[in-house]
């Protein structure tokens, strides 16, 4: 009798540890998934980073001394490169996303940087990459759901709790960023 | 008792399971046409232009080992952006072998297009070009009509995809499954030991094994055949937003 149970709860322990490892490698592979988003992110944010002085040059090149924002933007990339944490990062990078915005509404002003063929390539580029920076955002946002449902919902989460595995952040967009720097150019007027 | 409470918890959990919402909404989009890369779902273009883009993306296909340049146009992007309507048509589509891939994308009611590259064409084609090329595209939209723009700009595409002077085919055929017949027919006429030799083997083959190897041999055919069905379809590539958009 004593034997029977014993030989139970030994067999619902192995089963416990096989699910508690199956569980544990696929919470290894979305983590890897959110990280592998992350990595994609960051090479967008670097893209864009890259930008900034090229642009900055060539506004100032058209003699616009527009001081303020050019202190801008260097406060948020001295912050960028201060940043350590992904969270830090995120917050960072939406504070360039605005101070770029509001550097493209100020250039609506100067009918000339328009004309400007190397300030017009660079504003296409940049747009390209503020999409590519929502793309993989989202691609972001929809890994971490995935991963975070896995470590926060019953029964998973007992699994996850056990061995360490936190929910990772969500990137929100700042307010009013998501339909922020819309570059619209009508070559034609 | 317990089972009861049991089937409670199994009850909770697949409620939260199902009613975790999607964190975006994502737009409505239309499953692509049979022959992949024309969709001119606003009727923007006539028959033989569609056909003969068609044709144009199957040769592209070919020569770029699993290259796609696709074309959609459509009346509404169901409330969103352009952008988020054309990485959400490329991805669902798949556009691509290894992401080598490009939409194009004409909305023609909002008046707004997009060329929308996947990651494995980022490289060949460019924002920049990618700009120009929908500036070129509101040109001769104005100056020649939209059946004009649509197929200028689907063979710039191709060109610099290739790095070939592609051009539009005279005429289109209307589809895919009549060349591989004539192809079939063909080969018989040309070579007609060839069915003598064939003819010869079916017989051995029925009085040896009563014909069980042609029996598999003709299962073969048919499964494959079956597989084939003569469309196109996506190449599993996705597409990291590079690209364009603009207005015309």
């Amino acid at each position: 009798m004593r034997n029977k149970s014993l030989v139970v709860i030994l067999i619902i322990i192995a089963l416990l540890g096989v699910y508690a490892i199956s569980t544990q490698r696929g919470l290894v592979g979305l983590n890897e998934d959110v990280d592998a988003a992350w990595g994609d992110i960051e090479a967008e944010y670097q893209r864009r980073a890259d930008l900034i002085p090229n642009i900055v040059e060539t506004v100032k090149a058209q003699a616009i001394n527009e001081q303020e924002i050019f202190t801008q933007i260097a406060e948020a990339r001295a912050k960028l490169a201060g940043a350590g944490t992904v969270e830090d990062r995120i917050n960072a990078n939406e504070q360039v996303t605005s101070v770029l915005g509001r550097l493209l509404m100020i250039t609506e002003n100067y009918p000339q940087l328009k004309q400007d063929k190397g300030f017009q390539d660079l504003r296409i580029e940049l747009e390209g990459t503020e999409n590519r920076i929502k793309v993989a955002r989202k691609y972001y946002n929809d890994k971490v759901n995935i991963y975070n449902k896995r470590v926060k919902l019953f029964p998973t989460n007992l699994v996850a709790g056990l061995m360490g595995y936190e929910p990772h952040p969500y990137i929100k967009a700042a307010e009013g960023a998501e339909n922020a720097p819309k570059v619209d150019f009508n070559t034609k007027q | 008792m317990k089972l009861k409470k049991i089937c409670f918890y199994f009850l909770i959990i697949a409620i939260l399971l199902t009613t975790a919402a999607p964190l975006y909404a994502e737009p409505k989009i239309p499953p692509a046409t049979a022959r992949f890369y024309c969709n001119d779902f606003a009727d923007i273009i006539d028959k033989s232009t569609e056909d003969r883009i068609n044709e144009l993306g199957e040769e592209v296909n070919r020569s770029t080992g699993g290259g796609q340049i696709v074309f959609a146009s459509v009346s509404s992007l169901d409330g969103y952006t352009i952008e988020e309507y054309a990485n959400e048509m490329y991805n669902k589509w798949k556009i691509g072998t290894k992401d080598k891939g490009v939409l194009f994308l004409v909305d023609a009611v909002g008046r707004e297009a997009r060329i929308e590259v996947g990651y494995g064409l980022e490289g060949m084609l460019t924002d920049i070009q990618s700009y120009r090329l929908l500036e070129k595209f509101a040109e001769v939209n104005e100056e020649e009509g939209m059946e004009k723009a649509v197929a200028t700009v689907y063979t710039d595409i191709c060109r610099i995809v290739t790095g070939q002077s592609v051009e539009l085919p005279e005429r289109g055929y209307g589809g895919s499954s009549s060349k591989k017949e004539a192809d079939i027919t063909d080969i018989i006429r040309k070579n007609p030991l060839l069915i003598i030799i064939i003819a010869v083997l079916i017989l051995l083959d029925l009085i040896l094994t009563r014909g069980r190897i042609t029996g598999f041999l003709i299962r073969i055919m048919i499964l494959s055949g079956r597989r084939g069905g003569g469309g196109n379809s996506g190449g599993g590539g996705r597409s990291g937003g590079g690209g364009a958009s603009g207005r015309f």
